[in-house]
């Protein structure tokens, strides 16, 4: 990935408001996050009137749940099982928000902080990379 | 330890002492004793001469000088739910390090994803052991290729030539599947690991009917090895493989691997998570992931089931 491209993509992030993006791309792989509070300027909302809407405010406070390995995403024990935890549950330290697996190594990530599961970002059964987004919760 | 875990040791503890006992002493809630590999001649259930129970110091005796100086703790069970269970229960309350479990029958034995692991009583060697790794979790898959590898290794060392892996770490034996390898990650913050393995000695033909695979064992191929000389040798073996590990990853072991591979240069599919791909096995990566040659280029999986494509 060269330099170019690298800036061009930083420009994108800027430009369209998200917090982070993340690009791969055969052998490389490269995220851009920026800080959603203080340093750069945050775009405010237009129309701020009466109580803002609750996911709005969820994703200021959201502690994220990564991928502490490249693997297949699992949401249940085992197929046709329920799923670990549904958008919206509470959830406890500790309380197993889902495996990945990785080469035969399973590895239950459970949650670090209290919450609610505001935003689930990876599909059952689907790949993900080292350190990809897997959970927000609020 | 469930009561009908409780019921199913004490049964086998008498066993073990009387060598037969009558049928109607089997605890009927475990359903039919024939899926734990136990025959009954004329209502009794009969223990075969040569049959070989664990025994902790005789394990013990069996482990080489560095393992059993990092050995904390050795529990042989005659009958538990599932020995990677075990342990994974214990960490919960602290460090399994150098913790070592094995059982005589297990009677939920766990393969990947819930799949059940059969494990008749003494016919089979089901072994975990806990261990702290001084590698990022990140790095961590190739080291379920390492297990596998040790295994190998072990088993050579025994005498058992032939022995080859499927990717990520399943152990065949003339094509049957002779043993699995299952890790699981205790913690990623302290980086401590189950490693959980499971080989068939012998197996009886009702067992054998129970299993959806083609599955091998070591005695119908000629191998007759004492269960608790391969216990030691196998759990010495694998914490040396893991603390070479340690020191360089899994690339140093890449080439051992795939000399090793079952499907090293053959036509392939794997299917991983909801994606089905063929192509042919190029080799591993450094870390461990599975190359495949497709139709739109070289890709590489670090999860899956791959089996053989037939040819058409």
């Amino acid at each position: 990935m060269d330099l170019r491209k690298i800036k061009k993509l930083i420009e994108l992030v800027e430009e369209s408001g998200i917090s982070e993006l993340e690009v791969k791309s055969g052998d490389e792989a490269i995220r851009i996050a920026r800080p959603l509070a203080g340093g750069v300027a945050r775009r405010v909302p237009e129309q701020e009137v009466g109580p803002a809407p609750a996911q709005a405010t969820a994703t200021d406070s959201a502690s994220v749940v990564r991928a502490p390995m490249a693997g297949t995403f699992y949401q249940a024990l085992e197929p046709g099982a329920e799923p670990f935890v549904r958008l919206g549950q509470r959830v406890e330290v500790g309380n197993v928000l889902c495996i990945i697996e990785s080469m035969k190594m399973m590895n239950e990530i459970t949650a670090q902080t209290p919450g609610t599961v505001a935003a689930i970002d990876v599909a059952n059964g689907e790949a993900v990379a080292s350190e990809q987004v897997l959970f927000r919760l609020s | 330890m469930s009561d009908l875990t409780q019921q199913i040791a004490e049964f086998l503890e008498q066993l073990i002492e009387h060598r037969h006992l009558p049928v109607s002493l089997w605890p009927q809630d475990a359903g039919s004793h024939e899926q734990y590999g136990l025959r009954c001649v004329d209502g009794s259930i009969v223990l075969g001469a040569d049959l070989e129970v664990l025994e902790a110091s005789a394990v013990q005796a069996n482990l080489s000088a560095t393992v059993a100086d990092w050995l904390q703790q050795l529990d042989v069970y005659r009958a538990l739910g599932s020995t990677n269970a075990y342990l994974m229960d214990r960490a919960q309350q602290g460090s399994v390090d150098g913790w070592i479990c094995l059982a005589d029958l297990q009677i939920q034995g766990r393969g990947r994803r819930g799949r059940r692991w059969m494990s008749p009583f003494a016919q089979n060697l089901a072994m975990s052991l806990g261990i702290t790794v001084g590698a990022s979790p990140a790095t961590l898959g190739g080291l379920s290729l390492a297990v596998g590898l040790a295994a190998v290794d072990c088993l050579d060392s025994m005498g058992v030539r032939n022995v080859q892996l499927k990717w990520p770490n399943d152990l065949l034996l003339a094509g049957g599947k002779l043993g699995g390898i299952l890790l699981e990650l205790v913690s990623a913050a302290k980086v401590q690991v189950v490693i959980g393995i499971g080989l068939n000695l012998e197996l009886s033909e009702v067992v054998r009917g129970e299993v959806d695979q083609v599955v091998a064992d070591l005695s119908s191929h000629g191998y007759r090895v004492s269960r608790n000389v391969l216990a030691g040798k196998l759990a010495s073996s694998i914490v040396d493989y893991v603390r070479q590990f340690e020191r360089g990853g899994f690339a140093p072991m890449r080439e051992a691997y795939e000399a090793h591979h079952a499907f090293q240069g053959r036509p392939c599919r794997i299917v991983s998570g909801h994606d089905e791909v063929i192509g042919v096995v190029v080799g591993v990566s450094e870390t461990g992931a599975l190359i495949l040659e497709t139709g739109t280029g070289r890709r590489s999986f670090v999860s899956g089931d791959v089996s053989l494509r037939e040819a058409n």
